[in-house]
């Protein structure tokens, strides 16, 4: 297996390559691959549940990882890894991990089909701005929501008044205040241990991650992320990130966003794109763990049926192949406050339990408003550990997927991007206010009429 | 010489663009001109090949790849064209300039190439900055460029404040009259826009043209 010195060695010296032929001569391969396996998506189909394709799916992706590589957008080089190594990194890749500290503490498993393990579910609202005086009543609107596991941040946009700007000084500041007050609000739930997934959620640079590598801020027994670039790319100031992880043993996780219609082609492309850049994120970074994020070329949403989809048809093609812990983004179109937002997360839940997947949070309105609260997110829980209990299989799972899609489909046009945290929630208190937490019965009742068991 | 829109020669090119045949298409153009077709009809034949594209990319029939070589296609035939175009013509390329940039701290492309690629198919000239551009250096750009337009996207959250720069600097180079300014992309809201100073906001590429079409006959 590559070490890390020798991942940068590759991305000194690696093949030259112009990046527009990378692009298309990935686009090029992609579409190969897709013809070669006959691999198809089907627009009646949000959770996969072909077997055979999914197998396709992660050979063509192992193919697509060895032919391709990761491209170096600094140095236009590209860090090749053998299938060999591909496969030895995904063999070597933690099966299971104790994420958070004492009883807040959690396994996260590489997940398996009929292992008895339900998904892990990450509550927070990452990418999401908010504001200062903000920030703590909604972080603890998640930290005090039992059914979550770990915690995201959401991102702090100004610094006493002033904008935090990418790679500018205040991301150190902000990170170290987002870290702040996260832990301060896992104190105030009760949970102090819980794990903060994704630390450093206020920069987009790695200046956030330096920032916090100490136990004040993120602990070691947190994470912090590394994104690849799509698609298959990466740079110094990701591989920086590597590098900061080197010596200083939190977990990582990945960030994938293929793009579908991009230059992987259609959901069937985009779905080998994404195998592909785990097992180069593996080998590459090192990661523990990987965020999944396919994005529509139109309507960004991962609850479209073609992200759902991508996500679900990955999940089952790692789970029966290579394991590895995969979370995958529950991003909804619609805010809190809504019957839309409801909808959504509880197709997304359905989709990704019965996917061998983990979810990585629930970021209303796209992470574009601060329209998020708790609330939400504890349906995200309760839905995904009912189906878990009904032992809901692929075909089941589908038809009610695209059952609740029916019910938020129009959003996609029209969002409804409901409210700001407070006016859904009692900032004091940090309890629902009586609209949204009535917004939120009603709807649980209409989904179990639907066929899901809430007990 | 016949040259209305079901003629054979202008049916092929435009059927040539639809079914992406991107080396093939110059070449008709260049054949169509040089046995006697109005510059402007082969243009409308392109035009409407192209916006089928267009369309197909939104339908998720097409994808970026396509887009992009379909527009390349575009440009090869219109550098063909344009000399016999004649000053009247509603030609390709008299649409409108806008320069595209990713502002300062943004490292994301593919949604910036998606909206190169249509507005070229539009037919506009675009000259794409690229990412991770200062506010001063976009619009320097956008003067060397003679633009109509200036486009900003940004992903990040934490690279907005980048995008407002480019508004206020115009002012205070005094060159808001100058150009339009548009914005757009994961991390900018309407509200946004309108705070930042922006003429216009589109939420994605096809909003993009459109508004681009609004901005260039504003001005």
């Amino acid at each position: 297996m590559a070490s890390v010195f020798e991942v940068l060695r590759r991305a000194e010296n690696g093949l030259y390559i112009k990046e527009h032929d990378f692009d298309m001569k990935l686009f090029k391969t992609t579409s190969g691959l897709v013809k070669e396996h006959g691999i198809k998506f089907n627009k009646d189909l949000a959770v996969a549940k072909d077997d055979k394709m999914a197998d396709s799916i992660f050979e063509a992706g192992l193919r697509l990882a060895t032919e391709m590589g990761m491209f170096s957008t600094d140095t236009s080089r590209i860090i090749e890894f053998s299938e060999q190594e591909l496969l030895q990194a995904l063999r070597l890749a933690p099966q299971e991990m104790v994420l958070g500290l004492g009883k807040d503490a959690r396994v996260l498993r590489a997940r398996r089909f009929g292992d008895g393990y339900p998904m892990i579910v990450c509550g927070g609202c990452p990418g999401t701005p908010l504001p200062e005086e903000l920030f703590l009543p909604v972080m603890m609107s998640y930290a005090r929501e039992p059914l979550i596991d770990l915690l995201i941040p959401g991102s702090l946009t100004k610094i006493e008044g002033m904008d935090v700007t990418t790679g500018g000084p205040l991301e150190i500041r902000a990170c170290r205040q987002e870290m702040i007050w996260v832990r301060e609000a896992l104190e105030r739930s009760g949970r102090p241990g819980l794990h903060i997934y994704a630390a450093g959620e206020s920069s987009a640079t790695e200046l956030g991650t330096l920032a916090i590598c100490n136990d004040r801020y993120m602990r070691t027994s947190d994470s912090h992320m590394i994104p690849v670039l799509s698609e298959l790319k990466t740079d110094n100031k990701r591989l920086s990130r590597v590098m900061t992880g080197y010596e200083y043993p939190a977990f990582t996780t990945s960030l994938i966003n293929p793009i579908i219609g991009g230059f992987g082609g259609g959901p069937e492309g985009a779905a080998i794109v994404l195998a592909a850049a785990i097992m180069l994120a593996t080998a590459a970074y090192r990661v523990d763990m990987h965020c999944l994020h396919p994005i529509h070329n139109k309507y960004i949403s991962v609850s479209t049926k073609q992200a759902m989809w991508v996500d679900s048809v990955v999940g089952r093609a790692f789970a029966r192949n290579a394991p590895v812990a995969l979370l995958a983004d529950a991003w909804t179109t619609a805010g809190a406050g809504t019957q839309e937002i409801l909808y959504e997360t509880a197709a997304l839940a359905i989709a990704q339990e019965t996917s061998a997947l983990h979810t990585d949070s629930l970021g209303a309105t796209n992470g574009v408003y601060p329209n998020c609260s708790g609330l939400e997110a504890r349906f995200f829980g309760e839905v995904a550990h009912a189906v878990f209990e009904q032992k809901l299989g692929p075909e089941e799972a589908n038809d009610l997927v695209l059952r609740l899609f029916a019910l938020y489909e129009h959003g996609f046009e029209d969002p409804n991007l409901g409210m700001p945290f407070p006016e859904v929630y009692d900032v004091k208190l940090i309890e629902p206010k009586a609209a949204w937490l009535d917004t939120y019965e009603r709807t649980k009742d209409a989904i179990a009429q639907m066929g899901v068991d809430f007990r | 010489m016949k040259h209305h829109a079901n003629d054979d020669t202008l049916k092929r090119i435009t059927e040539a663009m639809v079914a992406l045949e991107t080396d093939a298409v110059p070449k008709l153009a260049e054949d169509a001109l040089g046995s006697g077709y109005p510059a402007q009809s082969i243009v409308d034949a392109l035009t409407v090949g192209i916006n089928t594209v267009g369309e197909k990319f939104e339908a998720m029939e097409y994808f970026l790849p396509d887009l992009i070589m379909a527009a390349g296609a575009m440009d090869e035939s219109m550098d063909i064209l344009r000399a016999a175009l004649t000053r009247d013509d509603v030609a390709v390329g008299k649409k409108g300039t806008i320069v595209l940039a990713q502002v300062q701290g943004d490292i994301h492309d593919i949604g910036r190439n998606i909206m190169t690629a249509m507005l070229r198919a539009a037919g506009f000239t675009v000259h794409d900055l690229g990412h991770d551009l200062k506010p001063d250096l976009i619009i320097d750009k956008a003067l060397d460029c003679n633009a109509d337009v200036i486009g900003l996207s940004s992903l990040l959250t934490t690279s907005l404040p980048f995008a407002e720069q480019v508004p206020r600097l115009l002012v205070a180079r005094d060159l808001r009259a100058r150009f339009q300014v548009a914005m757009g992309g994961g991390a900018v809201t309407p509200e946004y826009a309108v705070r930042a100073g922006a003429d216009g906001y589109a939420e994605n590429a096809g909003a993009g043209v459109k508004l681009m079409h609004q901005l260039v006959a504003g001005r």
